[in-house]
């Protein structure tokens, strides 16, 4: 006797029904997967172009505060420099990254290396290339870039188990 | 102890806020000091600043401004507990602050 082994009519027209269906979940199963993993593709890319636009701009920032600060400037060069940090901290604070509290840090640090000293003033003096304040706008430059470039790898570049390390 | 004054930078001083004197124009952060923070503060009353709307701060202002205050003599306790700053760049909150903390540990050249 197999009575286990052979279905029942029944059953295997029960199952036969069923397929198709199966067939169409599994289908619309695929696509979603591929197309959320597309959409996550295309995010990131986009995020990534507008990353790389904002680092551009605070490279062309850091030539324009170096050279505010080591040449004869007037006002309306502060003024641009002032628009352009404004802007540039605006597009960070709007970009889709997972900007820390350290991160306003950065922002302070990078915009106080530009205008906290010699700036603004009408005793404007021309200084030296190798002077502390171009130290520390090139200095607080990078540490801006790379804060961005790691609050971007954190997010998209990360394996899943090392995230879900840190979530632990 | 009063409530309720509110101070838009951009409408109630400048647009363009630039420099750290008065001697380095008409809407520096002394000049912002004293019109608006000092004699709202003379009068212990809380005051809520905005700072959006602004085309963009200079640090010097900044310090000037909310530093100064530390160097009139009031305390960064006393300060914090009087002024609100509202904005929506969290890095312009945070250095404000660190200005009124750390006001006496500032380099101002």
């Amino acid at each position: 006797m197999n009575t286990l082994s052979t279905p029942t009519p029944e059953i295997q027209c029960n199952l036969s029904s069923f397929a198709p269906a199966i067939t169409w979940i599994i289908v619309i199963a695929g696509w979603l997967v591929v197309n959320s993993q597309h959409n996550r593709r295309e995010t990131r890319k986009e995020i990534r172009s507008n990353l790389d636009s904002i680092i551009s701009n605070i490279e062309d920032l850091e030539n324009s505060a170096i050279s505010y600060h080591t040449t004869a400037c007037n006002d309306i060069d502060g003024h641009k420099i002032k628009v352009s940090i404004n802007h540039i901290s605006r597009n960070i604070n709007s970009l889709a990254l997972p900007l820390d509290g350290n991160f306003a840090y950065q922002l302070a640090q990078f915009r106080k290396s530009i205008t906290l000293r010699n700036f603004d003033s009408h005793e404007h003096e021309i200084l030296p290339i190798n002077d502390e304040v171009i130290d520390d706008i090139g200095a607080s430059v990078q540490q801006l870039i790379r804060s961005l470039d790691d609050a971007y790898r954190d997010k998209y570049q990360k394996p899943w188990y090392k995230k879900l390390r840190c979530k632990n | 102890m009063n409530n309720g004054d509110i101070i838009n930078v951009a409408e109630d001083f400048s647009r363009y806020p630039a420099g750290r004197y008065v001697s380095d124009g008409p809407y520096s952060g002394e000049q912002f000091r004293r019109l608006f923070l000092m004699p709202t503060l003379a009068q212990q009353r809380e005051i809520t600043i905005v700072l959006d709307g602004v085309r963009g701060y200079g640090s010097s202002f900044l310090e000037e401004a909310f530093g100064g205050l530390v160097r009139e003599g009031y305390s960064s306790e006393e300060i914090l507990s009087l002024i609100t700053i509202v904005t929506s760049d969290p890095s312009l909150e945070f250095e404000v602050h660190e200005y009124i903390e750390h006001a006496d540990t500032r380099d101002t050249v």
